[in-house]
């Protein structure tokens, strides 16, 4: 049956895409895919395990995979890492306590040699809360300056659903250009 | 009937009897033999005293066995009763038979009455018959009289009858022999009337024969007649044609023999032509070797004359160049001594004139001795850049002139190549011409062969026409012969039937001399068309034969005639060009020489004028020479001067690099003092900064320290409680919660170890700033990491350990919420693994494995069993399938 599907798909769709959204526990990670998914705010629960769904957007297809970002089970990413096109890294700008942890977690993500072709886009999520922490501001916490990889940073809010169309649309031209 | 009856009956009695008898005899036998066998003679066949014999036999041990002694009792015992129920079956049955014999003797009885009256019956059927006969026989004789005496009445009658038949008989045989006579008489009339009548018919139908065959010859011979006219006709029609043919013949004959004649007289003109013209070629050829020669020789002048005039052209150019350039240098040295006799005469003058007169005049001297001396340097500079312009033409000149030596000598060596090639081809053209004169000669032999041939071919026609005409004859002549044979027996025939036949006789002769009129005037015709036809053909095939030979004759000719007219017209042609070439050649040669002899007078002048220009240059020379030492000397006092002041400025410009570089040495200072100012300020707004976190940090630690001792009062309870839990129970099933324990643990210990190790190295400030949320997990992970330092000492401690937490999950709630995120993880993941199709499940196994702790070889099998699944056409057996009690895949129940 798979192959059947895989072969149909790949005779009428463009090739999927696999993209990972990974975070800590709490950025917005569940809400961010089903809110590109579904269109609309889900209620989430935390993530033990991981999401899998396919968003379309222009004429590709991507397969999106959301790992769940608690403490335990953050060691697990690296086992999705193979065959990664691109990974949404989703930041809870109202955290600013564990931006440090959050930072950690970007830059060990970036040194995988797996993810050496990955694009990476980046989500200030939460900008919808007063006093959460600017684009600019996020970035110089993770100091996305020094960061090799092809990236862009959004300002984002999961449940406003701002930012998200732009994002992704930046991603799909990337990832044409790309290959 | 009835003996026989009884006899049988009797037999069958017997027969009951014997058997009876046997029957009777046979249980006796039997048992005599039973007893024989025993031993033991028993000689009453009574069954009460068989066994008591036999016991004594067993008794006396006579060395029978018992076993034997056994069965033969038995089959004794058996044999008695048996013999006994036969017995009173036979008994019945002699009783049955007894029944039947009183039967058959009433039978018997019954049928003796039934005969006696059966004869008495047959008694009285024989009385009975005996009168019948009787009435019979009296009842015929009565009948027999009767019809005797009738019969008698009858003959009577028909001997009366027959007297009367008689007489009637001899009178009717009376009449018959008159009419018998009467009957012969007429016969023998009949029969002569006949005989003459079949003698006249026979007459008559031979001549009828006779006639009919006459007809046919008749019929025939006219056929004959007919056909021969009609041949003859045919063959006057061929004589009209093969005349025609013959004149057609004649007249193309004497056609071709007129254009035969022209021809020959063309063919006879073109070959003395053709002499003529090879004679002129040969003629012309030599003239060209002779002409080639002279080229060669003039040529070879030509180049020897080149080379020296062009040796001479180099020579004369040179000396000029040299001549122009030393009489210009003279010139100008000329001048200048003029210009300094000039000089030389004021200074005389001026030195007549007083003090501060004769400094302006020295002072105006200088500077006219200046200007003359940048004049002079102009000029010089003038004079090097012309002499190297002259030397750059000079150089040009000769590679022209080299140049045109090469091409003129290129020019050479084409003309002689030309004039090789064209040797070659006229060589060539002769040679040609010479071997299509032979093949024309090839041809017009051939030609001539052909005809022979072809006379050969029409003298063989002729011949055959002749056979065919004397066989013609020669038929003739035959059936010439038949006919008059015919004719003669016709004339027997006819004479023998002149009697009978006179008309037909005189009709035939008539036909006949027809006939013979006929044939007369048929064999004159044909005698005359032999002649005249055997006329035409040999006019005909000599007609051919001539047309043939001047036909040939003609196309020879006519080939030679277009051949040798292609020859000379080509002969021509190349003699014209040979011609144009040679004047050609000529003319060249003549400007040639003409062009040397004004090169020669050239050169005599130049010698000349170079002999002047020698004497002139070595004047100049000497002037040039005394003119540069003056120049010299003037040049080292200035280069003097510019040193100095050379020297002066080296000093002055040393002396600002150093002013510069103390400049900036200074500047350097200024920008030092600034960046340690901005630096001291950062780094103040840094100290307070790291004072803070400093703060923060102390407290956090102070925190962290309060936890950590509760978490070592717990610790010390959960020993002791473990301690008492142990000695209090050993639960069967610990093993196995112990395995899940063991297999769930690694990886959590794995994921924390980094974590782990960065919190014990580095005491990071991000860590502790992490917050509330992650504080409680980071400790926990802390605890779970110092509980599993503890525990490596020894393995069956920490089993003890995790043994004892099971049960208590909810004292520690941190430990279980780790170990319970971690399971819920697996079986998660676990689950989608399973659920999700091949190609999702090729991604997940990386975490399922990570998750069970695989192997890379399982980790392998799972990957190819599932790309095995993914694919369509793949193998009927999963990849990497090991049989047995190793084997990981259930087998398939196929």
């Amino acid at each position: 049956m798979g192959g059947i599907l895989s072969y149909f798909s790949g005779l009428f769709g463009s090739k999927e895409r696999r993209i990972l959204i990974l975070g800590l526990d709490g950025a917005g990670k569940t809400t961010i895919l089903y809110k590109l998914q579904v269109g609309e705010v889900v209620t989430t629960i935390p993530t033990i395990g991981f999401n899998v769904e396919t968003v379309p957007c222009k004429n590709l297809k991507f397969q999106v995979w959301d790992l769940g970002g608690q403490t335990s089970i953050r060691p697990y990413w690296r086992c999705y890492y193979s065959n990664t096109d691109a990974i949404i890294y989703v930041v809870d700008s109202m955290d600013r306590d564990r931006m440090g942890i959050a930072k950690q977690e970007f830059v060990s993500l970036l040194e995988e040699e797996e993810l050496k072709k990955a694009v990476i886009v980046v989500f200030a999520n939460k900008q919808d809360i007063e006093g959460a922490m600017t684009v600019s501001e996020v970035a110089n916490s993770l100091g996305l300056a020094g960061v090799k990889h092809k990236y862009q940073i959004f300002k984002t809010s999961a449940i406003k659903g701002w930012g998200l169309d732009e994002a992704m649309e930046w991603l799909g031209n990337t990832l044409t250009q790309q290959k | 009937m009835f003996a026989k009856l009884k006899e049988k009956i009797q037999k069958e009695g017997g027969n009951v009897s014997e058997t009876e008898r046997n029957l009777s005899s046979t249980p006796v036998h039997g048992v005599n033999t039973r007893s024989s066998l025993s031993g033991a003679p028993v000689q009453s066949p009574a069954t009460k005293e068989k066994p008591i014999s036999d016991t004594d036999s067993v008794q006396n041990l006579t060395g029978s066995p018992a076993s034997s002694q056994a069965s033969d009792e038995a089959y004794a015992n058996a044999s008695k009763e048996d013999l006994v129920a036969i017995l009173m079956k036979r008994t019945e049955q002699c009783k049955k038979y007894e029944g039947k014999i009183s039967e058959y003797a009433a039978v018997i009885k019954e049928k003796n009455r039934s005969l006696e009256k059966l004869e008495t019956a047959l008694e009285k059927q024989q009385d009975a018959t005996a009168k019948r006969v009787q009435e019979l026989n009296e009842q015929y004789q009565l009948s027999r009289i009767k019809l005797s005496d009738e019969y008698k009445e009858e003959l009577a009658k028909k001997d009366q009858g027959i007297k009367e038949l008689t007489e009637k008989l001899s009178k009717a045989k009376a009449e018959k022999e008159e009419l018998y006579k009467k009957e012969e008489l007429k016969e023998e009339l009949q029969s002569f009337t006949t005989q003459e009548m079949a003698k006249v018919k026979h007459m008559l139908l031979n001549t009828q024969e006779e006639l009919t065959k006459c007809r046919d010859l008749l019929s025939s011979k006219e056929k004959d007649a007919e056909s021969s006219e009609k041949r003859t006709k045919s063959l006057e029609i061929d004589m009209f044609m093969l005349q025609e043919k013959l004149k057609q013949a004649g007249s193309e004959r004497g056609k071709l023999e007129e254009q035969c004649s022209a021809h020959s007289a063309l063919v006879t003109s073109l070959t003395r032509e053709k002499l003529t013209f090879e004679e002129r070629v040969n003629q012309l050829n030599q003239e060209l070797t002779q002409k080639c020669n002279q080229l060669k020789s003039l040529q070879a002048r030509m180049t020897e004359l080149e080379n020296e005039h062009q040796a001479l052209v180099r020579n004369s150019d040179l000396y000029k160049n040299k001549t122009t350039k030393l009489l210009e240098e003279k010139d100008e040295h000329i001048e200048h001594l003029k210009e300094r006799v000039k000089t030389l005469d004021q200074r005389h003058q001026d030195q007549n004139l007083s003090g501060d007169e004769r400094v302006k005049a020295l002072e105006e001297e200088r500077e006219v001795l200046e200007k003359k001396v940048a004049e002079m340097r102009e000029q010089l500079n003038e004079i090097k850049s012309s002499w190297s312009e002259k030397i750059t033409q000079l150089e040009d000149q000769i590679s022209h002139l080299n140049s045109k030596i090469v091409e003129d000598s290129e020019e050479m060596a084409l003309s002689q190549k030309s004039s090789e090639a064209l040797r070659e081809n006229l060589h060539k053209e002769i040679e040609q011409l010479k071997a299509k004169l032979e093949d024309a000669e090839k041809r017009a032999l051939e030609n001539w062969e052909l005809a022979k041939a072809k006379d050969i071919q029409y003298e063989k026609q002729v011949n055959q026409l002749e056979h065919q005409l004397s066989n013609i004859k020669l038929e003739k002549i035959d059936t010439d012969t038949q006919l008059k044979a015919q004719i003669s027996s016709l004339e027997s025939q006819i004479a023998s039937l002149e009697t009978a036949k006179s008309q037909e006789k005189k009709m035939l002769q008539d036909k006949l001399a027809h006939f013979e009129n006929l044939e007369k005037e048929f064999v004159m015709k044909e005698l005359k068309t032999e002649r005249v036809i055997e006329n035409l053909e040999e006019d005909n095939s000599r007609l051919n034969m001539d047309k043939v030979k001047k036909k040939e004759k003609i196309v020879k000719l006519k080939q030679e005639l277009d051949e040798s007219r292609s020859q000379t017209s080509a002969q021509q042609q190349k003699v014209q060009s040979l011609e144009e070439e040679l004047n050609n050649v000529k003319e060249k040669m003549e400007s040639f020489q003409k062009g040397t002899k004004s090169k020669q007078s050239e050169l005599q002048k130049c010698i000349t004028e170079k002999d002047e220009l020698l004497l002139r240059n070595a004047e100049l020379s000497q002037q040039l020479k005394t003119a540069q030492l003056t120049l010299q000397e003037e040049r080292r006092t200035q280069k003097d001067d510019f040193r100095e002041k050379s020297d002066s400025l080296d000093a002055l410009q040393k002396e600002y690099s150093q002013l510069q570089q103390q400049l900036q040495q200074y500047e350097q200072q200024i920008e030092d003092m600034k960046g340690a100012h901005q630096q001291q300020q950062s780094s103040t707004t840094h100290v307070e900064a790291l004072e803070q976190t400093i703060k923060e940090l102390e407290e956090q630690l102070t925190e962290k320290n309060r936890a950590l001792k509760k978490q070592d009062q717990r610790l010390s309870d959960l020993k002791k409680t473990l301690q008492r839990e142990l000695k209090v129970q050993a639960l069967p099933n610990d093993d196995a919660l112990d395995l899940r324990g063991v297999n769930l643990t690694p990886p959590t210990r794995r994921k924390n170890s980094p974590s782990r190790l960065f919190s014990l190295s580095e005491m990071s400030p991000d860590q502790k700033v992490s917050g509330h949320s992650s504080n409680t997990d980071s400790s926990a992970m802390y605890q779970n990491g110092s509980q599993i330092n503890s525990s490596v000492s020894t393995s069956s401690n920490r089993k003890l350990t995790q043994n004892s937490t099971l049960p208590r999950e909810q004292r520690f709630e941190t430990a279980h919420l780790e170990k319970d995120i971690n399971f819920q993880y697996l079986k998660h993941v676990v689950l989608k693994f399973m659920l999700s199709r091949e190609t999702e499940a090729i991604q997940l196994i990386k975490a399922v494995s990570v998750l069970l702790k695989f192997t890379p070889d399982e980790q392998k099998l799972i990957r190819d069993t599932l790309e095995w699944k993914q694919s369509w056409f793949g193998g009927s057996q999963p990849p990497a399938v090991v049989k047995g009690q190793l084997a990981k895949v259930i087998p398939p129940s196929y």
